[in-house]
Formats: structure tokens, C-alpha cells, sequence
């Protein structure tokens, strides 16, 4: 039987981040995918990385620790992601919304989280291209965007580079569990007998959950993005449902559906991006938009990734998140201290499966 | 939200036969087509088919089209031209644009026929003006009347590049040769022929390397290839031309299908990526039908069939023609396409189509 010290399941930007900071690591790793690169999540989603207005304060500082990594992340793995710092706006629509951003910001503030209120005046000298009549946004310094294609492939690469197994196409059947502990791996291409398992399948950790009888909290929340022909650049920031891509296409984004495991578009869908996008910037009126795409977004039952082992079958940990590429980077070094030494640099406590536990 | 019975979707010889096939059974059939006039490539076909008579073998594709444009009005089919289909959403819902403006139409039954599109081939200065699709040029030729250059090269010898090199003569142009990179020519040497008689000369195990031009094309560098395709060096010939034709090949435009949820098939010998279907044309979607290139890249004359078959499933399903006569009017449709592929390409195509055919 083959064997590994480690295997991930789930190969998207989550399971590949910690393939490779576990090879770094020294780490013998298995990364177990089902499809090919970017199949799921990772190749449908709408690749703003950041923490703006984040809440509790020790998330959003989680995440800040993540968007520390990326301006660097490129020359680590030896591979363009194409991620550009933006900062990001969200768009406050009327007095109503101005006046409860005001208060929110100054209680972020109080916190430490960096977010600032704009005055319309300042909203307009940022992106002159906005529709008049917004009445100002809430602006986010940190983050930015990029290629979550490149990003995952990066991982990939690099984590092969040092070492890591990545097979591709393999399919994960059967988790099989000894003594209370992770025992080995089945799947459509053999066994594998490993000490640990990663859970980092996103929308599909609970299926990977009930190979050993757990219940992994998460459900799926379709995403549709509307991608538009290539314009001239029109928009430098972040809008939170606006982004501009270095090729120079508007992403439209990104409703939250629940509609299931059906990761479909839908005309209702795309007509309310489209008008969207209408309501933010008037050029979008004369643009053509070329693609649809739909992806289903994990979301933890308390919105907060779960990070960490379970106590009912050791060796068997969770890494399941929302915002799975923002927290992709920090997740893969905190995941891979924890299953090497037993603890992070960041403690991961509040995150842990056994919270759900009553 | 508009609904139709029958939503056929492209307006060449297959969409057509669909449409007037569906109609004739008691369907209310809609035909929408991107293009501001209906008969996809049939009117730029000014060349005799082939086949027997009962494939109409012998009229001029232009004709065929003409005929059929005839019968799809007098059937009662509501055509919509101009009208791009945008997406195919659950439930058969279409979302289609028509001047600018998007709306929906839901289908009981959609046939796809949407077609194929020109391979490309990638060279040093395949982007410069004059090199253009083979299709391409017979649209200007035949269709808008438009002179595409004047000394020109074909890359390529199916039949496309005999029958396209052919009618650049026609039209007036020096076709100067034609490369295959092939050891054998690939279309019927009856076209072959026809080239040659007219002084084209035809190398086989020929590529072409390299455009050349500043502002066009002002010539072409052609290169030997050895058995493994690997071009030869040192037997570049350069050739003074200011157009050069690509017929290499087609590929099924499969988008909607994609979008259905269709499975897929990859056969080379079809032109790539093909939906998989069962001998009704249906495919792994009930309710969805393909039929013509879409299907696998073929002849006219079969996409004709596959058109109507694909017309009698959809009218049988619906309850409008009795199960033994829908049967024998799709065995003798079928019979005509058998009796079409009878000789070596088409024996070929033959055995790739029933390789995609789903098991029930």
C-alpha cells in the first residue's frame, strides 16, 4: 500500500496551500483531488483578496495576516499570480446607509481594523467613472485581487518542487479509521495508508466528514459573475461588486444563493448583475458582457473557518472556510505548524471543530 | 416568458429541414438564427453536391437553400434572424438578444444546429490581413461579391480547400498552390483533378511556415515535412501571394450543449469535442436533439437528415405522430444517410457517429 505522512483532500487554493507549506515543512503529502486544477470553488469565484470591515477583530486580523503574504507571494512560489494591491470601496447608497457606515467605522476603527468613511467628494476623486449619487463608501487599504487560476497552480507547483504528491483525478472513496485514529485512504486509484487527513473539499467537507462520521457544519452559497469584453482601465479599486481584471474585463459579482449543490447561472441571476452593474457605472450600459460562470462559496455555520482536529477521530483535521483564497496563504503556514508541532503561531483555538460541539 | 414547442436553433440546411420537418408534423416551431439571413452556408455553396438524387445531388447548394427557405414558410415556421442565442438556462429556458435587447423563450423540445467554425492554424504573420479561413473567403467570394486578393496559396486539400481553391478561380484570383501537409490529398480527386487541370500546383507533405508583409500579406514561405510532421530544413520555397487560404478542418460549435449539460465525446475523425446522442438525435438531455455539423462535422446532405430525424423524435415525443410512423420516416432518413456514406469518408464517419451513440 502507498503511504503518506499527511494527505489533503480537496485541491483547491485551501487543500494547496497547505500541500505546500506541509512540503516546505518536510512533510511527506498527498494532495487528493477530484477534478483537475481549479475545478471547483477555486476556478469560480471572484478573486478579491481582503478583510474589509471584518468582524470579530481577531478574524479580521487573521485575515490581515494573510494579505501580509501576498505582495511577497509570487517570488515564493517561484510563479505570477498576478495579484495587484487595490484596496477596496463599498458603495453607500443613501443617508440611511451613510449614517450606519459612520457608526461602524468608528467602532472598527476603536478596534484597530483599518477602514475609513469617504465623503462622496472623496469617493468621486477615487473612481470618477461611478454612477453620480452615491453618497460616499466605506475604503479598505489593504488587499487587493488576482489570479486565482495562477495562485492555485502556484501552490501546486511549488509543492511538488519540494516534494509533495500530487496525482490529479484521484477520488477519495473511503476514509478508513483504527483505534479512534485516521488509518488510511481509499480511492478510485488505491489505498493509501497516511497518519493524517486534511478535510479541505470546501463546499463538499461534510461529505468528507461522514467518511468518519462527522458532521462538518458547512453549507454551499452560490456565487454568478458576469464577465464583460476587455474595456480600457475604467476602475482601479475594489468595488464590492465590481473588479477589473489586468486583461481589462469587469467582473460583475457576486449574489449569495442558497440554491443547494446546483451550480448553475440563471437568466434572473444574470439580469440582476447586469442591472448591477448599470447602477454603479453607466459605461456598463454600452459594454458587452461575454461569459457567465457560477460557483458554490462554503460558508461555516457561524460564517468563521474551522480549522484544526477533531477530537472524536484523531489525526482528522478540518480546514474549511469561506474566503478560502484571502485565507488560503495564512491557513496553509498556520495548518501545517499545527499538524507539525502541534501548534500555530497564531493560536487557532476559536477556530476549531470542536466548538460546534454542545 | 414566450413558449414554443419546438425552439430549432441555427438556420443552415440542418436547422431548416428541423424546423420545416417539425412544422409539417403539427409542431409550432420557432428557427433563430444569428445571422441576418437564413441558410448558413448553403448560399455561399455554389458548387453542385454530391450523392444521389436523392440528396439532391447535383443542385447547387445555393439552390438547396433557396428550396428550403420556400418550404419553411409555407410550413408555417416562425424564423428569427438577427437573434443571437445567449444562453440555455434549466427547464429549457433560452435567453436570446435580438437588437440589443435580451429576452426569453422556453422550448418543450430544442434542437441544436448550430454549426461549425474554421480551424485556425498559428504561424509567423497568420494575424496579417490576407490570411483569412477558407470559409472565410468563399463568403466574400460567393456572398458579399467582394474579390478576397489576387494570387492566393490553400493550406490544405479536404475538400473544402479543393472546392474553395476552385471557386477562387472561378472568381478570378491565381491560385498559385496548395499544400498539404499530408502525403495524400484529402478530398475526392475529382476536385483534385479539377485543380490541376487548371494549373495548381498541389505539393503534398507541404506546410506553409511563415507569412510575410508589412502592412498584408505580400508572400508566403512553404517547408517540406517528414513523415513525423517535423518541417525539413533547408526546403523553404517562398511564394509571391497576397492571400492565403486556411482549410484546415472544422470544429462543432458546441457551446449550448455545453451549457445543457450534455456529455461529451472526443473524436478527432468528428472535428473535436462532440455531444454524445442516441439514433433519435437526442442527446444525454431529454428533450435536446442535435443535428448537423453540431453533431460531428459531416456533409450538408446528411445534416439535412439528421435535421428531420432529429424534427420526428422531437413531434413523436410530443405525441404528434404515431410511434410506427415516426419510426418508418426516421428509417428511411436514416437509410438516405447510410446510402450517403457509403464510400471510404463516409464509411469513416459512419462507424465515429456510432461510437457516440448513447446506450439506452
Amino acid at each position: 500500500m502507498k503511504s503518506a505522512d499527511v494527505a489533503v483532500i480537496g485541491g483547491g487554493a485551501v487543500g494547496s496551500s497547505i500541500a505546500y507549506r506541509l512540503a516546505e515543512a518536510g512533510v511527506e503529502v498527498i494532495l487528493l483531488e477530484r477534478g483537475s486544477v481549479c475545478s471547483g470553488t477555486s476556478g469560480a469565484t471572484f478573486a478579491w483578496v481582503g478583510a474589509h470591515g471584518q468582524r470579530p477583530f481577531s478574524y479580521y486580523q487573521l485575515r490581515k495576516a494573510s494579505l501580509d503574504l501576498f505582495p511577497d507571494i509570487s517570488r515564493c512560489l517561484g510563479f505570477d499570480v498576478e495579484y495587484r494591491p487595490q484596496g477596496s470601496l463599498i458603495l453607500l447608497e443613501d443617508e440611511a446607509e451613510f449614517r450606519a457606515a459612520q457608526r461602524e467605522v468608528s467602532e472598527l476603527k476603536e478596534e484597530g481594523n483599518q477602514i475609513d468613511l469617504l465623503e462622496p467628494s472623496e469617493l468621486y476623486a477615487l473612481e470618477p467613472g461611478l454612477r453620480a449619487g452615491f453618497q460616499g463608501a466605506t475604503y479598505c487599504p489593504l488587499g487587493g485581487s488576482l489570479n486565482p487560476f495562477r495562485l492555485v497552480c502556484g501552490y501546486q507547483r511549488r509543492a511538488r518542487e519540494l516534494g509533495a504528491c500530487i496525482p490529479g483525478n484521484t477520488e477519495v472513496q473511503e476514509i478508513r479509521v483504527r483505534d479512534g485514529r485516521v488509518h488510511s485512504v481509499i480511492t478510485d486509484s488505491g489505498d493509501i495508508r497516511v497518519e493524517r487527513v486534511v478535510n479541505a473539499a470546501g463546499v463538499h467537507a461534510p461529505h468528507v466528514g461522514r467518511m468518519v462520521g462527522l458532521d462538518v457544519p458547512v453549507r454551499p452559497v452560490r456565487g454568478q459573475i458576469l464577465v464583460s469584453e476587455p474595456l480600457p482601465p475604467v476602475i482601479s479599486h475594489i468595488l464590492d461588486d465590481v473588479r477589473q481584471t489586468p486583461s481589462g474585463n469587469l467582473l460583475v459579482g457576486r449574489l449569495d444563493e442558497e440554491a443547494g449543490y446546483q451550480n448553475v447561472c440563471t437568466p434572473e441571476g444574470i439580469g440582476a448583475l447586469a442591472s448591477r452593474a448599470r447602477k454603479i457605472m453607466p459605461l456598463t450600459e454600452k459594454v458587452h458582457f461575454i461569459r457567465a460562470y457560477s460557483g458554490l462559496r462554503p460558508m461555516p455555520a457561524d460564517e468563521l473557518p474551522i480549522l484544526g482536529e477533531t477530537r472524536e477521530v484523531k489525526g482528522f483535521f478540518n480546514a474549511v472556510m469561506h474566503s478560502g483564497i484571502t485565507l488560503s496563504a495564512v491557513v496553509g503556514v498556520l495548518m501545517a505548524q499545527l499538524i507539525k508541532e502541534g501548534e500555530a503561531e497564531i493560536p487557532l483555538e476559536s477556530y476549531s471543530p470542536r466548538r460546534f460541539q454542545h | 416568458m414566450k413558449k414554443v414547442e419546438l425552439a430549432v436553433i441555427g438556420a443552415g440546411p440542418a436547422g431548416l429541414c428541423a424546423a420545416i420537418e417539425g412544422a409539417k408534423h403539427g409542431l409550432q416551431v420557432t428557427l433563430i438564427d444569428e445571422n441576418i439571413r437564413a441558410g448558413g452556408q448553403l448560399f455561399k455553396q455554389i458548387h453542385k453536391f454530391f450523392g444521389s438524387g436523392v440528396h439532391r445531388a447535383g443542385i447547387r447548394g445555393v439552390d438547396i437553400g433557396s428550396q428550403l427557405l420556400d418550404e419553411t414558410e409555407k410550413a408555417g415556421v416562425e424564423v428569427m434572424l438577427d437573434t443571437v442565442v445567449w444562453g440555455l438556462f434549466e427547464d429549457k429556458v433560452l435567453a436570446l438578444v435580438h437588437e440589443g435587447r435580451s429576452t426569453q423563450l422556453s422550448a418543450e423540445r430544442i434542437i441544436l444546429a448550430a454549426g461549425a467554425t474554421e480551424n485556425a492554424l498559428a504561424f509567423p504573420g497568420w494575424t496579417l490581413p490576407g490570411v483569412m479561413g477558407a470559409g472565410a473567403a468563399q463568403t466574400m467570394m460567393n456572398m458579399h461579391r467582394v474579390m478576397p486578393g489576387k494570387k492566393a496559396i490553400m493550406v490544405g486539400s479536404g475538400n473544402v480547400g479543393l472546392i474553395v481553391g476552385y471557386q477562387l478561380i472561378q472568381a478570378g484570383i491565381k491560385l498559385e498552390l496548395l499544400v498539404e501537409a499530408a502525403p495524400e490529398i484529402g478530398g475526392y480527386s475529382v476536385h483534385a483533378s479539377k485543380l490541376a487541370r487548371n494549373g495548381v500546383k498541389i505539393f503534398t507533405s507541404t506546410t506553409i511556415k511563415e507569412a510575410r508583409g508589412d502592412e498584408r500579406v505580400e508572400s508566403a514561405v512553404t517547408v517540406s515535412v517528414d513523415e513525423n510532421w517535423n518541417p525539413v530544413p533547408g526546403t523553404e520555397r517562398e511564394h509571391e501571394v497576397d492571400m492565403v487560404c486556411l482549410a484546415v478542418g472544422l470544429s462543432p460549435l458546441i457551446e449550448l450543449a455545453r451549457l445543457a449539460g450534455c456529455g461529451f465525446k472526443y473524436l478527432s475523425e468528428l472535428g473535436g469535442h462532440v455531444p454524445l446522442h442516441d439514433e433519435k438525435m437526442e442527446t444525454t438531455q431529454p428533450g435536446i436533439y442535435v443535428a448537423g455539423d453540431i453533431a460531428g462535422i459531416d456533409e450538408a446532405s446528411t445534416a439535412m437528415e439528421e435535421g428531420r430525424i432529429a424534427a420526428l423524435a422531437a413531434a413523436e415525443s410530443l405525441g404528434r405522430l404515431g410511434g410506427e410512423e415516426a419510426d418508418a420516416l426516421k428509417k428511411s432518413a436514416r437509410k438516405r444517410m447510410e446510402e450517403f456514406w457509403d464510400g471510404s469518408f463516409g464509411r469513416r464517419v459512419k462507424a465515429s457517429k456510432e461510437s457516440l451513440s448513447v446506450k439506452e
